[in-house]
């Protein structure tokens, strides 16, 4: 058992955060904040380069060692396959990355929260059972809440509130989902759900429940609500974490479901139509991530071998520049203060590295080539193509122009290059923040891997998981049968790409930014809040006035009555009794001490009466 | 000054904005020709469906680029925007003050129940 933990990157990321808890604040803590989370977050990575290197025997070995019985429920802890190492591999790149650029913050809290949530994420992807993956699920809910938390400001606490109910009904549906496919089964163990007919209503619940964590529309406005409103390294490792590994569980347990295809084309046109209307430059990127996860399902969805790999590496390629873009925005944050675009404009001068490192991250999402985007997105779309589904490769081009758009060239334009700025004294003239080298660092690291990827998509091939039959690896290379370098594919890239500048061009006076905030579906979520908590609070409160009547009228009475009688007890036989023996010990006393008093009269006086009492006494007794 | 580019290399409003619109229309005219006069062989994948007709059409592409950006700017901005945009503050503001209904409460008489609890 404690050899196959070594093996687990979760187990380094807690060690870390452990330590972090415990130490003393003071200098040394200091020094450690930074270092300690980047050293588990390292090791974490080089744990998965290990296994990425050992035999398929030694895999299976520590599989085995990871079997835990408790409560006589088998427990696989590591379930290593190729799908698992994958969305690991890229898990550990992105905490190191994500360490790196938040390398200058000392705040204790957040440091342990960011450790905890990527372990919660390594739990879920190694998990080989379900109640496994519901403790990774729920670690990594919580852990996640306190980075929106930690921005520390009323809009980031009530968005937390928000995420971390959306997440709490997340949690009850996939616990339903897993008690049910319990009941049904008799096996806790995650296994594909598509295949033999229709979904158990268990792993229907299950399929909701990660379809809450994917962002599906209309479950989505959690994360365009709660992600823009996170501390500023808090949004990237938001970005990678959540959604990717919901991404990975359909991956794993609804490979081919159609209702996925819909659900994704839908995603992927709808993150970024509200992009292209959307003034706030992490929120921009915050419904890209539902557009681009978009993708990813409706490959899951049509479930043939490039498409499942092609989710699997737009996955893989995606956690890359959306972490690079969330750090450039968060750059952004971080030195003016703002986010809004209407209050930025002019800062291509002030902030020249800033915006080269940007605009990796933007045209790798666009998929142009030489990047990324490009070499995974198509992969999806391809496989639309010869799958017959024409129509949602259509769709999936929509929303790769809107991508472009509203990234590519919107969000660079009126930040770094428009002029125009409202906020006083403008942006391209106001301080500026002074960014740390280690966000720089950080965000050149993530572009040269966008770039790496783009120029060698092999590297990234060579690790995709699904088979020429779709199934999922244990060992053997899933290299797809794709070139993304073929004249038509890039000509098509660089025509789209291009016809969509001149259209920016034409149009980029309407697409000026305006200041508000859109209504999406957490509107209807409010209301529906309101729907239900208003007639209940109007219940409640009909109920608690009868009981106030109640209380006022006979209750009352009946209390005060009750008070009168203890009152009365109180002072005439409690307090009589008490104060009647003080009043005679009281007598006692004084007559003893007029005895000891040495008075001669008085002794012969009282002797006398003794003597008096004594004869009386005797008469008395001899008269009877 | 260390960190900036050379000013050549740098947005300069008014002054670049000619040769954008060059440096665009070029880039675009060379795709166009290459489109038209040199199609991608193999173009049309097995099995593509609907899009078999319009994907051999040369410039379909760039025509799908152009028309889908100008249609998402004018409808989602002109059209759509105007509906959904609401003012810029948290959708769920704090708990109000105290209402003066609340207040007159908090200032009535004492009732018996506090009477009792309170001091002798």
């Amino acid at each position: 058992m404690i050899a196959p933990l070594l093996y687990h990157p979760a187990f380094y990321l807690l060690a870390a955060a452990l330590l972090l808890a415990v130490f003393p604040p003071g200098r040394k803590f200091e020094r450690l904040a930074p270092l300690l989370p980047l050293a588990g977050a390292a090791l974490g990575l080089l744990a998965v380069i290990l296994l990425y290197t050992t035999s398929g025997q030694v895999r299976a070995a520590l599989s085995a060692g990871g079997v835990w019985t408790y409560l006589s429920v088998r427990l696989e802890l590591f379930r290593i396959d190729r799908l698992s190492l994958l969305f690991a591999a890229i898990f550990a790149i992105q905490a190191v990355l994500g360490f790196i650029y938040s390398a200058h913050i000392r705040e204790r809290a957040h440091q342990i929260a960011s450790l905890a949530y990527p372990a919660g994420a390594f739990i879920c992807v190694f998990a080989g059972d379900y109640l496994t993956l519901f403790v990774g699920w729920e670690l990594m809910s919580v852990a996640s809440v306190f980075l929106i938390w930690l921005n520390r400001n009323p809009a980031s606490s009530r968005a937390g509130y928000r995420y971390l109910l959306f997440h709490l009904l997340g949690g009850v549906l996939l616990f339903s989902g897993i008690a049910l496919n319990y009941a049904d089964s008799g096996s806790w163990l995650i296994a594909r759900a598509t295949g033999d007919g229709e979904l158990s209503a268990g792993h229907l619940l299950i399929l909701i429940a990660f379809c809450v964590n994917a962002a599906a529309v209309p479950l989505h406005a959690w994360l365009t609500d709660a992600y823009p409103e996170a501390t500023v390294a808090g949004a990237v490792f938001l970005s990678a974490f959540t959604t990717k590994t919901a991404v990975y569980i359909l991956c794993r347990v609804y490979p081919g479901l159609d209702i996925l295809v819909i659900a994704g084309a839908v995603m992927a046109l709808w993150g970024v139509c509200f992009a292209v209307m959307e003034n706030n430059a992490r929120r921009i990127l915050a419904y890209h991530i539902v557009s681009q996860v978009g993708y990813m399902l409706a490959g899951i969805g049509m479930g043939t071998a490039l498409t499942m790999n092609g989710a699997a590496g737009h996955a893989f390629a995606h956690i890359l520049y959306k972490g690079l873009l969330f750090m450039a925005a968060g750059g952004l944050l971080h030195a003016l203060g703002t986010a809004d675009l209407d209050r930025m404009g002019g800062l291509a001068k002030r902030l020249p590295w800033l915006l080269v490192l940007y605009m990796v991250g933007a045209v790798s999402i666009s998929g142009l080539p030489l990047f990324s985007g490009f070499v995974t997105k198509n992969m999806t779309i391809a496989g639309a193509m010869a799958d017959h589904y024409g129509v949602i490769a259509l769709i999936l081009e929509l929303a790769a122009v809107g991508t472009f758009l509203s990234v590519g060239l919107k969000l660079p334009w009126f930040a770094f290059m428009g002029a125009g700025s409202k906020m006083p004294g403008k942006a391209s003239h106001v301080p500026l923040k002074k960014i740390p080298w280690n966000m720089y660092l950080a965000m050149s690291l993530s572009a040269l891997l966008c770039l790496l990827i783009g120029l060698c998509p092999d590297l990234l091939y060579r690790l995709l998981p699904f088979g020429p039959d779709g199934m999922i690896g244990l060992s053997e290379s899933g290299r797809p049968d794709y070139t993304p370098y073929s004249y038509g594919h890039v000509l098509q890239s660089l025509l789209i790409l291009g016809f969509t500048a001149l259209g920016f061009a034409l149009t980029r006076r309407i697409l000026a930014p305006k200041h508000g905030r859109l209504a999406d579906f957490d509107l209807l979520y409010r209301l529906i809040g309101r729907g239900v908590a208003d007639p209940l609070g109007r219940a409640l409160a009909f109920a608690d006035d009868r009981l106030s009547g109640f209380w006022r009228n006979p209750g009352l009475r009946l209390l005060m009555f009750k008070a009168r009688l203890v009152n009365f007890f109180d002072r005439k036989v409690i307090d009589g009794t008490f104060d009647n023996t003080a009043r005679g010990f009281r007598g006692l006393g004084r007559a003893l001490s007029f005895l000891q008093s040495g008075n001669l009269q008085a002794m012969v006086g009282a002797a006398a009466l003794l003597a008096a009492a004594a004869v009386f006494l005797a008469l008395k007794l001899g008269g009877d | 000054m260390p960190g900036e580019f050379n000013p050549h290399l740098t947005y300069r409003p008014g002054k670049g904005r000619f040769l954008g619109w060059i440096l665009l229309a070029v880039a675009l005219a060379v795709l166009l020709l290459l489109a038209i006069f040199v199609p991608p062989p193999g173009q049309t994948e097995p099995g593509a469906g609907i899009l078999n007709s319009f994907e051999n059409m040369p410039l379909f592409w760039a025509a799908f680029g152009l028309v889908a950006s100008l249609a998402m700017a004018v409808i989602l901005k002109k059209l759509v925007l105007p509906c959904i945009l609401l003012p810029e503050k948290d959708p769920c503001p704090p708990a109000p003050e105290k209402s003066v209904t609340d207040q007159a409460a908090d200032n009535a008489p004492e009732s018996p129940a506090r009477r009792i609890g309170g001091p002798a």
